[in-house]
């Protein structure tokens, strides 16, 4: 039997379609963003659902409609952000799986809440470059490294490492109601003080963790903006250092900018701390306009929770 | 005698940054020429669990691997065990430790047909362009940082009577190659990019390469580099393009 690699062909998309897995394994000591799934909850339980592994390359889905046309039988799973799901006319809910035939025509509507969708599909995309820090993510920011690909292989499901039996039935697979998250809600983040944070005014510091904020239209994967009340920054001189993900930069004009997965690897704006990982994930589903808040968390209590997290989805 | 002292702090869940002071607690890169050593040492001591080390002027970043940091007995363990590297690493003393990091001499044909600001940048601190030139060749620089874009090194620092503010306007295409001037610092593009620095001249040398997926840097954090002038005849031989 001649194994043959199946497509997946991209008619239609908007401007932010790519590959993303758990992002670059190194590289920042270079310059190279960390990149990767902006929302890991969401990449996670669409591969999860298909039994794949937690780190299978799966699509990336921003702004506009989505189309594609799959040439042979296999199951694709859609997760993040919500708005309609078509397969060939006919009406599908997310954060299921779903089983897909030659020919069907898959159609993502433009979110309706949410930002990012994530399409995994049986076995994973496979990248057509090779690999960079051990990952097939790429990044808008990054000069000539993006990739939007109007092609991608996947293997059959007989060849795919999970046999075919083990889909029978499977359009009832779907993530528990009380594990969907709803991105329409306002969003508290976990908040750890570091950095610089004993620079910045003790009223800064209070004004910083009561007031509400609302996230700004200059938002994206590499930082999401925030209004409110200025946050008077410190002024000191500062050398660029090294940027955690969910690190929290003051500029001058006072809007904090808390730094995704694409964000700048080095920078030089005081900081005055970062938000627990796992809240990364939920604040890069936001649009413009919602809010969000802080609250101060435990650090041992995050290490825990976010310990849990990855041991559910068994990475690493 | 050394006076460079450090804490370290939590950044994150699995991210621990090392911040280096100086006598009077003022943030310093004083301790730069040591990354290099640092940063082997931190190789060998946690291998593969530690994802990233992010050197730049007055601190370093380590980022572990989630199976390795996320319970927090290991990261305080980790805390202590970084402390005691980088004590260990800033009280070396021998020579072939301190310069792990490379010497680089990095050819640059300055010239205003690869260096648009060349001429500008020399009328504006009253020199010719010849001792504009001289001037910049003469000083040993370290790498001070790696970031903007990949591979873009910054360069410190240079003396005052070459120091010049970025442009007004940054340009849309800066050259790969193309050697820059900004505040105090001096940078090479390794990728065509905008850009806002004041362009002197070009290098042949490429800064960054790709082998299979495995991108180089030729510059690290720590290494020190001396430019020299080449004509134009040498650039080319060198493989520069105009």
């Amino acid at each position: 039997m001649t194994v043959k690699s199946r497509r997946m062909f991209i008619e239609q998309s908007g401007p932010l379609a790519s590959l993303q897995d758990l992002g670059r394994q190194g590289g920042q000591a270079l310059g190279f963003t960390q990149t990767g799934a902006a929302d890991e909850y969401s990449f996670l339980w669409a591969n999860k659902l298909l039994g794949n592994s937690p780190n299978a390359a799966a699509l990336e889905i921003a702004v506009g409609t989505f189309r594609c046309t799959f040439d042979s039988e296999t199951f694709i799973a859609i997760t993040g952000a919500s708005g309609r799901i078509l397969v060939n006319h006919t009406q599908y809910q997310g954060w299921q799986s779903i089983h897909v035939h030659a020919g069907d025509v898959l159609e993502i509507g433009a979110a309706q809440s949410g930002v990012y969708y994530y399409l995994a599909i049986a076995g994973g995309f496979a990248s057509n470059r090779p690999k960079m820090f051990n990952s097939v993510a790429s990044s808008a920011r990054e000069f000539n490294q993006y990739d939007k690909p109007k092609e991608l292989s996947y293997s059959s499901l007989q060849t795919s490492p999970i046999s075919k039996n083990r889909y029978t039935g499977l359009h009832e697979r779907l993530v528990p109601a009380r594990f969907t998250p709803d991105f329409r809600h306002p969003l508290e983040l976990g908040f750890y003080p570091c950095y610089q944070f004993n620079q910045f005014k003790e009223a800064v510091q209070q004004q910083f963790l009561t007031q509400s904020f609302v996230i700004d239209r200059a938002s994206n994967k590499m930082g999401v903006r925030l209004n409110g009340e200025p946050i008077k920054a410190p002024k000191t001189q500062q050398f660029s250092e090294g940027i955690a993900l969910g690190a929290i930069q003051l500029p001058a004009d006072g809007s904090p900018i808390i730094l995704l997965k694409d964000r700048q690897t080095i920078g030089g704006y005081p900081k005055i701390g970062s938000i627990a990982r796992i809240d990364t994930f939920q604040l890069s589903q936001r649009r413009a306009g919602q809010s969000v808040h802080f609250v101060e968390r435990d650090m041992k209590n995050a290490q825990h929770e976010l310990a849990k997290f990855y041991r559910f989805f068994r990475v690493n | 005698m050394n006076t460079v002292r450090w804490h370290i702090q939590l950044v994150s869940e699995d991210t621990l940054l090392i911040s280096f002071v100086d006598s009077k607690g003022v943030e310093t890169a004083d301790a730069a020429h040591y990354f290099p050593e640092l940063t082997y040492k931190l190789q060998a001591r946690f291998g593969s669990q530690l994802v990233n080390i992010v050197p730049s002027y007055a601190s370093v970043m380590l980022q572990f691997a989630p199976s390795y940091s996320l319970l927090c007995d290991h990261m305080t363990q980790a805390t202590h065990t970084v402390d005691q590297l980088v004590e260990s690493t800033l009280a070396t003393t021998t020579h072939v430790e301190i310069t792990r990091g490379q010497q680089h001499r990095i050819p640059v044909f300055y010239d205003a047909e690869v260096g648009p600001d060349l001429i500008t940048l020399a009328e504006q601190k009253g020199l010719q362009p010849s001792a504009l030139i001289a001037a910049h060749c003469e000083v040993t620089l370290r790498v001070f940082a790696i970031g903007f874009s990949p591979g873009f090194a910054y360069l410190g620092f240079l003396p005052a009577q070459l120091a010049a503010p970025r442009l007004a306007r940054p340009r849309q295409h800066v050259r790969a190659g193309s050697v820059g001037i900004a505040d105090q610092q001096t940078g090479i593009y390794p990728s065509d990019s905008p850009g806002g620095w004041n362009i002197i001249g070009r290098t042949p040398t490429p800064m960054l390469t790709n082998n299979n997926g495995i991108p180089r840097c030729y510059l690290q954090v720590g290494d020190t580099v001396k430019f020299s002038a080449i004509s134009r005849e040498e650039f080319l031989d060198l493989g520069g393009e105009l």
